[in-house]
């Protein structure tokens, strides 16, 4: 069985296993994308068009595509349209982090995914610095764009986030609803955070190695309209090491 | 900017302000039971996270009883009220929202407050937004709506539905 299996060939067969593949589909619903990703531990989600072999490069170079995720995502021509970043620690203070990215995002070309990306800067910022285990430890948010896509990422050396939990805040909010799930997320509005963040883009990295690194990415359409990207298909590429 | 409700009267009725930022610093104030109908203001709120629509969710919960009637509900907000189911009290109507324009010709990004019922027109399924493209911008421009009508208006299709079924 090949690294790239198709979704279709493997429900006709039902044997094997998913872990580690690029599994492709047409039409994967989101909260499909989802499950598959809680029901093997690290796969990448491939649908509505993602080059397949670029998830396969991605799958078989992770820590280069933690290192400069824009090389595999954004246009070679176009790379370094715009991009942002910045460096936070679990003591900044998140109206500082967020007033900097409100001023990156003032500019009209940014005007359609504005409120989106500022939404998963708040989110980022939180999940991240709450996984935190020191003070010392640097984390770096950035934006980066071309002139169709955008994404956004934030990543740390530590490698203390937990995809799992992640995902199971998204599945939960498909499966019972935002409001029922928040009921049950006694932690404050992690849960749904993830949810949102996912909702709102059209592809989604979890990228976790213990002890080396984590990333969160979400890449999504420049030009579409909030409201049309809700509707969309996502891509999940979670690549989860054991660690040492 | 830190988030506040401020109550006043409007109309004989309690009128409540919201502004600023509803994250996880917003303290969402204990009024007691506020009457069978309260306008809620939500002009000035800049943003919503995921914490903040649990408080905000969690809030509204304990008014069940009340009517509450939006105005000025920001792009941010209507996102919310459109992605999260319930988000909208049980018993709610919005008067009037913001509509976001562009004009190509002038790289501009414009904002219009718009009311339900008298721009904005929605008749079961369908919706309509009525407006006079010269009076948007400047003189000779023609900006369009910066949105999925459709989409961005689903919310109000669904509490129509909703508010005739009750
Ligand atoms: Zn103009």
């Amino acid at each position: 069985m090949g690294k790239v299996i198709y979704l279709k060939d493997f429900l006709k067969n039902q044997h094997g296993t998913l872990e580690g593949k690029v599994v492709v589909g047409s039409d994967v619903r989101p909260a499909q994308a989802v499950n598959l990703a809680i029901t093997n531990r690290s796969l990448q989600v491939v649908t509505d068009g993602f080059d397949e072999s670029l998830a396969l490069k991605i799958s078989e170079n992770p820590d280069d595509f933690v290192r400069d995720p824009g090389e595999y995502l954004l246009g070679q021509d176009s790379n370094g349209i715009g991009s942002f970043q910045q460096k936070f620690f679990r003591q900044s203070k998140k109206d500082d982090f967020l007033f900097q990215i409100e001023t990156y995002l003032k500019s009209g070309q940014h005007r359609r995914v504005r409120d989106d990306i500022y939404l998963i800067a708040d989110e980022l910022f939180t999940n991240f610095a709450k996984s935190s285990a020191e003070d010392s430890k640097t984390m770096v948010f950035g934006i980066e764009n071309d002139k169709d896509t955008v994404m956004i990422y934030c990543r740390d050396q530590q490698g203390a986030l937990d995809p799992h939990i992640m995902l199971q805040s998204i599945q939960r909010c498909y499966q019972q609803g935002v409001k029922a799930s928040i009921r049950m997320d006694s932690k404050g509005g992690a849960g749904i955070g993830s949810f949102l963040m996912y909702s709102v883009s059209t592809g989604m990295a979890i990228i976790v190695e213990p002890g080396k690194h984590s990333m969160v990415l979400l890449w999504m359409p420049r030009k579409a309209h909030h409201e049309d990207r809700v509707d969309m298909n996502k891509n999940l590429f979670v690549i989860s090491g054991k660690g040492e | 900017m830190s988030f506040t409700i401020k109550k006043e009267e409007k109309d004989g009725k309690p009128f409540l302000i919201f502004s600023g930022a509803i994250d996880e610093e917003a303290d969402f104030p204990q009024f007691g039971p506020l009457g069978p109908e309260v306008i809620v203001d939500l002009k000035e709120v800049q943003s919503i996270n995921s914490v903040g629509i649990r408080s905000w969710l969690i809030w509204f919960t304990d008014q069940k009883e009340t009517l509450f009637i939006f105005e000025g509900c920001p792009k941010a907000v209507v996102m919310q009220m459109n992605m999260v189911e319930g988000f909208l009290p049980e018993k709610s109507k919005v008067h009037s929202m913001v509509m976001p324009f562009y004009c190509e010709k002038c790289d501009k990004e414009i904002d219009r407050l718009f009311e339900v019922g008298k721009q904005i027109l929605i008749q079961g399924e369908d919706v309509e937004v009525k407006f006079d493209a010269s009076q948007i911008c400047e003189p000779g421009c023609e900006p369009e709506l910066d949105i999925n009508k459709a989409k961005y208006l689903r919310f109000l299709v669904r509490l129509e539905q909703q508010n005739q079924a009750a």
